[in-house]
């Protein structure tokens, strides 16, 4: 497992925020820190369901399956299958990439490949329990069905200039 | 507090059908647990801190603030 340069900077940046804000009153970073610790505990449930979600559909559907399944799919419904399935999947983009280019060779179409990335970043259907939970329904419900909508555009407008 | 109980149950409940699943397909039990266990790590490696910084953000920035510089 390698850590990121995003989880160092990130956690440093904490640290020193940590230090400076002991530095000035440390009543109120032991306040911030129980209030870390309380949401924490709040969260752990989705944060933990999501774990095993994740880990459950990437040992079900091995790289050779989702690429069968979306090679096949030509014309709009294979990009709107395509893009269901990213906005279904949890992938990381590092592990995406590779994927979706495995795809292509496999005889998916550039449209196809592009809804799936672009669904897949943008619209998160696992995770929609936890951004309910932190954003509020509303919130989440319209992020995700537009990101959806503009996904497939945007698939579409890729597909034209690359088809 | 009631719904926090609530959580820890759905949990519970997803935890068992986990290991039930993981029993009723052996072949995948590997590579469920090895993309479990590292996207477990990922999480943790990150969560803390970004809740720290919301406990700090909570505590030294006032509401006024927040809205002069990101509200309407």
């Amino acid at each position: 497992m390698d850590i990121s340069i995003t989880v160092i900077v990130i956690n440093l940046f904490v640290l020193l925020s940590l230090a400076i804000s002991l530095f000035k009153s440390k009543e109120k970073t032991i306040l911030s820190l129980k209030n870390a610790l309380k949401s924490l505990v709040g969260i752990m449930p989705y944060v933990i369901i999501i774990v095993l979600g994740i880990g459950l559909i990437q040992g079900f559907l091995s790289r050779e399956i989702i690429s069968g399944f979306l090679g096949e799919g030509s014309g709009f419904s294979g990009v709107f299958l395509a893009g269901l399935l990213g906005a279904i999947l949890y992938i990381p983009a590092i592990v995406s990439f590779p994927l979706t280019a495995s795809l292509i060779e496999n005889g998916a179409s550039i449209m196809v490949a592009a809804a799936f990335i672009i669904t897949l970043t943008m619209v998160g259907l696992v995770t929609l329990p936890l951004e309910i939970k932190e954003l509020g329904k509303k919130f989440a419900i319209l992020r995700n069905l537009f990101s959806f909508i503009i996904a497939l555009i945007i698939a579409i407008i890729i597909g034209v200039f690359l088809g | 507090m009631k719904k926090l109980i609530r959580n820890y149950l759905c949990l519970s409940i997803v935890i068992a059908i986990f290991i039930v699943l993981l029993f009723i397909f052996p072949q995948n039990k590997e590579s469920i647990i090895e993309n479990s266990v590292n996207y477990f790590f990922e999480m943790a490696l990150i969560l803390p801190a970004v809740m720290i910084l919301m406990g700090l953000f909570n505590v030294w920035i006032s509401e006024k603030t927040v809205a002069n510089y990101l509200g309407k």
